[in-house]
C-alpha cells in the first residue's frame, strides 16, 4: 500500500514552478524518416569515452552495439534505429553519424526475464547487474553519470534509502510526470527490482503534487514503494535538496549520497535500467519537453538533431527565435541546431530573440534577494564581489564549489547581474585551463566582460582597448598561466594541510 | 558585458523588480511624510528639495563626464532621487541654501563617488552628507521650524529666508526642536514634569512632527508590504529604541522621554524605514541584520541622552554601516553540507 511519508524542507528555491501547466501536454513519438540523421556522441556521459566498433558504410540494426564501453566508468552507445553508418568523425568530434534507412529493423533482443518476488539470487543479482551495464544507461535527469557504477557501488555498501526522483528538474519541463502516467507500471517494477538489487530499507518514489497520486497508489498497492510529495519549490528535483527533504541530512561537499547511505536515481533512468533487465532492451530514446509554441514532451531518439526534432513536432524555429537546451533555470543556449539530443537532455525551449536581450547588468546593490533564495545557503552578492575582485582564495571560503548553478539567484536578481556565469568562470579560473589557446580566450573575455563593467564605455572605446590586448603575447599568457598555477599548487597544499587537521 | 552575456547562463524569463522601480516605489513612499511636513511647515520642504536635487544632478554628471560615462543617467535610475529625498528631509527645513546644497554634494561626493557609484559605498551617502553639516554648523538644530507656533509662509518668504543670508524673521517660525529643548531644560535640572505643559508637547510627541513621521511610518510599512524592504530592520530598530526608553522612562520619568515620544521625534521613523533599510550599506544577512537593527536603537538612544548632539541618527547609522561588514561576516549562515 502506498504510503504517504513526512517530509523536511530545505531552504530558498524558488516558487515559480507552475506544475500544471497552463496548455495540455501534447504526447509525440518521433517516426525517423528514410534519410534523416542521428548523430550519436561517444562523450557525453561522465567517464571515458565509448570506443568505436563499427565503421563506415556498415549497415547497423536497431539496439546494435555501435561503441562499446571503455571500462568500467563508461557505457556503450547503440543504434537508436536500422540504418548506415555514413560517417565516424564529424568537427574534430568522434561521432557516430547515422543514415536511417526507415526500415527500423530490429535485432532479436533475448525473451523476457521474468523476476522473483522472493529476494535475488547472487547469480540473478550478477545477470541483472550485467545487462544493466550493458545497456548504455547513464543518469537521465542530467548528471550523465553512468547508471551502473551507482548500481555496484550501491551493491557493495549498506544502502537505507532507494530515492526515485520524479520531481521534475526545471520548472517547465513535465517530462518526468508524464513518464510516471504513462509508464506506471514499469516503473513501479523497476524501482522494486532496483530496492532488492541494492538492499535498501527504504524504496522512496518522490514526485511533484501535480501526479495522479490515488491512481500511483492503485498501482503499487502490494509493493513496497512508498511515495512522497516533494515540495513545489525549485530546485526540490536537485539531489541535495531532495535529500534534504527525504532524510532532512545536508550532503557535505564532496561526498556522494551513498557515502550516507542513500542512492537516488531519476525515474526514466529506473525504467531504461528495468527494461535493461528484464528485456534487455539498450537506452535509445528518451522524453523531451519541447517548450515552444505549444508544450510538447516527446519520445526522441537519441542523436537527432535538434532541428530535425522541431520540424518533427511541427515547431517552427525562424530568424528571430532563440533556442535553449535544458530549462528556463540551468539552460544554455543552443550552439547549432544541428547539435543533437542526448541522452541527458531533459528540455529544450524555443522563445523570441526578444526575450533573450534582456537588460544590461546594472550595479549590485547588496539587496539580498540572492541570500535568500539560495537553495545551498550561500551569499551569492559577496561571490559576486569576490569574483569581479578575482580573490581566487577568499571566494573558495566563500563556497564557490558548493555553488549547484540552479540559477535561482540569477532570476531574482533585481540588477539583472548573470551571477551563475561569474561563478562559472570563477569556477573555470580556479580550475585553471586545459590550453594556452582557450587561456588566451578565456583571458580576453575576461577583459572584455571586465571593460563591459565600466559601465557605459563606447564600443569606440572598447575596440580600441581590445585592439591593444590583441598585443598580448603568449609568453604574457604563460605568466599569467603559471601565476595561476604556482597559486593552485599553494592552495592545493593548503587543502591538504586542512585535511590533516581535520583528520 | 561583451561575451559574458552571450552565453550567460541567465533564465529566460521576465525579470520581477528592477532597482529603478524599488528606488521610485520609495521615493512615492516618502510622500505623504513630505506633503504633510509641507502642510504643517510651509514651503521650505520643496525648497530643500529643490536645492538637493540642482546640487546632486549637477554633481552627478559632472562626474560621469569626468569618468567618461554616459551622462544623463542621473535621475532616472532613482538612487540620486531618493539620495536627494533623504538629505532635503534630514537637512533643516529653513536652513540656509548653502546649507543644504552642500550636505546633498558631500553625500554624492564622498557618500557615492569616491567609493565608485551606487552599490559601492560602506555608508549611507545621505547621513554622510548630513553629518558633515551638522559636524561643520553644529547650530543647525535650530533652523528647524518648531510645532509651538505653526505659521504657514508664502513661497515669497520662504525663498527670502532660505536664500537671504541675514534669515530675518527666522526666530518668528522656527526654534528648537522638541528633543533639544528637553535636553535644555534637562540641563538645567529642571523635572519634566515642570515643563510638560509646554507648546511644543502635541498629542504623543512634537505638536506636528508626530504626525509628519506617522506619515513616514505609513509609507515605510507599505514599502514592507510591497516587500521593496523587509521589516526586520525596522521591527528591531524601533522595538530596540522603543525598549531602551521605556525602561528608562520606568526608572525615572522626570528625566526620560517616554518611548512614543523617541519613536516618534527627529529622524527615528525616517531612519527606520528609509535610512538603516538601505540595502547598500546595511548587513544582508538575517542575522546580522537584526544585530544592527537593535545596535542602532541602543546607540540613537544613548546619543540622543549623552551624546553631543540632541538628535543622533546620523552618527549612529554611520557607525553601524562601518560594523555592518564584520556583522556580515560573523553572523554568517552555514553553506549546505557544511
Amino acid at each position: 500500500m502506498t504510503a504517504t511519508i513526512d517530509t523536511f524542507d530545505f531552504s530558498g528555491g524558488l516558487r515559480i514552478n507552475p506544475q500544471q501547466p497552463t496548455t495540455p501536454i501534447e504526447r509525440r513519438a518521433i517516426a525517423l524518416r528514410k534519410g534523416d540523421e542521428l548523430r550519436i556522441p561517444l562523450n557525453e556521459h561522465i567517464g571515458v569515452s565509448s570506443r568505436l566498433i563499427v565503421s563506415e558504410g556498415q549497415r547497423v540494426l536497431k539496439y546494435q552495439l555501435l561503441a562499446s564501453p571503455n571500462g568500467h566508468v563508461s557505457v556503450g552507445q547503440h543504434a537508436p534505429t536500422s540504418g548506415y553508418v555514413k560517417s565516424t568523425s564529424i568537427d574534430n568530434q568522434n561521432d557516430v553519424v547515422l543514415e536511417c534507412d526507415g526500415l527500423d529493423e530490429s535485432e532479436e533482443l533475448p525473451p523476457f526475464q521474468p523476476l522473483p518476488s522472493e529476494p535475488y539470487s547472487a547469480g540473478l543479482q550478477q545477470s541483472l547487474y550485467r545487462r544493466i551495464a550493458a545497456a548504455g544507461i547513464v543518469g537521465m535527469g542530467g548528471a550523465g553519470f553512468p547508471a551502473h557504477v551507482k548500481l555496484k557501488e550501491g551493491m557493495a555498501t549498506e544502502v537505507g534509502d532507494l530515492i526515485v526522483n520524479g520531481v521534475e528538474c526545471e520548472p517547465l519541463s513535465y517530462g518526468d510526470q508524464i513518464l510516471i502516467e504513462d509508464s506506471t507500471n514499469d516503473l513501479i517494477a523497476g524501482s522494486e527490482m532496483l530496492g532488492n538489487l541494492l538492499g535498501a530499507q527504504r524504496v522512496l518514489l518522490a514526485v511533484n503534487s501535480g501526479v495522479d497520486l490515488v491512481r500511483l497508489g492503485k498501482l503499487s498497492a502490494g509493493s513496497r514503494i512508498e511515495t512522497l510529495i516533494a515540495s513545489n519549490r525549485y530546485p526540490a528535483g536537485s539531489e541535495k535538496q531532495l535529500i534534504k527533504i527525504v532524510k532532512n541530512v545536508e550532503l557535505p561537499l564532496n561526498r556522494l549520497p551513498i557515502h550516507i547511505g542513500v542512492v537516488c536515481y531519476n525515474v526514466a533512468t529506473v525504467v531504461a535500467m528495468y527494461r535493461a533487465a528484464t528485456l534487455s532492451m539498450p537506452l535509445i530514446s528518451r522524453l523531451v519537453t519541447v517548450n515552444g509554441s505549444k508544450k510538447t514532451v516527446a519520445e526522441v531518439p537519441i542523436g537527432l538533431s535538434i532541428q530535425t526534432l522541431l520540424e518533427l513536432i511541427d515547431e517552427v524555429e525562424t530568424k528571430d527565435t532563440k533556442i535553449t537546451t535544458g530549462g528556463m533555470m540551468m539552460g544554455r543556449p543552443t550552439e547549432s541546431v544541428s547539435s543533437p539530443v542526448k541522452k541527458t537532455t531533459n528540455e529544450i525551449s524555443i522563445h523570441a530573440a526578444a526575450r533573450e536581450t534582456t537588460q544590461p547588468a546594472r550595479a549590485c546593490v547588496r539587496c539580498g534577494e540572492c541570500v535568500s533564495v539560495c537553495p545551498i545557503k550561500l551569499q551569492p552578492q559577496k561571490l559576486y564581489e569576490l569574483s569581479r575582485l578575482g580573490d581566487l582564495d577568499d571566494i573558495q571560503d566563500h563556497g564557490l564549489f558548493d555553488c549547484i548553478e540552479c540559477g535561482c539567484c540569477t532570476y531574482i536578481c533585481p540588477s539583472d547581474i548573470p551571477l551563475v556565469e561569474h561563478f562559472r568562470l570563477s569556477k573555470a579560473e580556479v580550475n585553471g585551463m586545459a590550453d594556452a589557446s582557450s587561456n588566451r580566450a578565456f583571458l580576453l573575455q575576461r577583459y572584455e566582460a571586465h571593460l563591459g563593467r565600466q559601465d557605459n564605455a563606447t564600443p569606440a572605446e572598447r575596440n580600441a582597448i581590445l585592439a591593444d590586448t590583441e598585443v598580448l603575447t603568449t609568453e604574457g599568457i604563460d605568466d599569467e598561466l603559471a601565476k595561476l598555477k604556482q597559486r593552485l599548487t599553494k592552495r592545493g597544499a593548503a587543502a591538504i594541510d586542512d585535511d590533516k587537521h581535520d583528520g | 558585458m561583451g561575451k559574458l552575456s552571450e552565453s550567460s547562463a541567465r533564465p529566460f524569463i521576465e525579470q520581477r523588480q528592477s532597482v529603478k522601480v524599488l528606488m521610485w516605489t520609495v521615493v512615492l513612499a516618502l510622500l505623504p511624510g513630505v506633503l504633510l511636513n509641507a502642510f504643517f511647515f510651509g514651503i521650505g520642504i520643496f525648497i530643500q528639495l529643490f536645492i538637493a536635487l540642482i546640487t546632486v544632478v549637477i554633481i552627478d554628471e559632472a562626474i560621469a563626464l569626468l569618468r567618461g560615462q554616459k551622462i544623463g543617467n542621473s535621475i532616472s535610475d532613482g538612487t540620486a532621487v531618493v539620495l536627494v529625498s533623504i538629505v532635503a528631509i534630514s537637512m533643516p527645513t529653513y536652513g540656509h541654501w548653502w546649507m543644504c546644497s552642500m550636505a546633498a554634494g558631500c553625500a554624492t561626493i564622498f557618500g557615492k563617488h569616491i567609493y565608485g557609484g551606487t552599490g559601492q559605498n560602506l555608508f549611507n551617502p545621505a547621513m554622510v552628507g548630513v553629518v558633515f553639516a551638522l559636524v561643520c554648523f553644529p547650530s543647525i538644530s535650530t533652523y528647524w521650524p518648531s510645532g509651538n507656533d505653526v505659521n504657514l509662509l508664502s513661497m515669497t518668504e520662504g525663498l527670502k529666508l532660505i536664500f537671504t543670508p541675514s534669515q530675518m524673521g527666522l526666530d518668528a517660525i522656527s526654534g528648537a526642536t522638541l528633543l533639544e529643548y528637553e535636553r535644555t531644560q534637562l540641563s538645567f535640572a529642571v523635572m519634566r514634569s515642570e515643563f510638560a505643559d509646554s507648546a511644543l508637547y502635541g498629542l504623543f510627541a512634537e505638536r506636528g512632527w508626530e504626525w509628519v513621521n506617522l506619515a513616514y511610518l505609513c509609507g515605510g510599512l507599505w514599502l514592507c508590504f510591497r516587500r521593496v524592504i523587509s521589516y526586520v530592520v525596522p521591527v528591531f530598530f524601533l522595538g530596540s529604541l522603543f525598549v531602551c526608553a521605556s525602561v528608562m522612562y520606568s526608572i525615572d520619568h522626570t528625566r526620560f522621554a517616554g518611548p512614543l515620544l523617541h519613536c516618534f521625534s527627529g529622524g527615528a521613523m525616517m531612519c527606520a524605514f528609509f535610512v538603516a533599510t538601505d540595502p547598500v550599506s546595511s548587513p544582508t544577512g538575517r542575522l546580522a541584520a537584526i544585530v544592527y537593527a537593535v545596535l542602532l536603537g541602543i546607540f540613537v538612544y544613548t546619543f540622543r541622552n549623552i551624546g553631543a548632539y540632541p538628535e543622533a541618527v546620523a552618527f549612529a547609522v554611520l557607525l553601524l554601516n562601518a560594523l555592518a561588514p564584520l556583522l556580515d561576516r560573523l553572523c554568517s549562515r552555514q553553506i549546505y553540507g557544511h
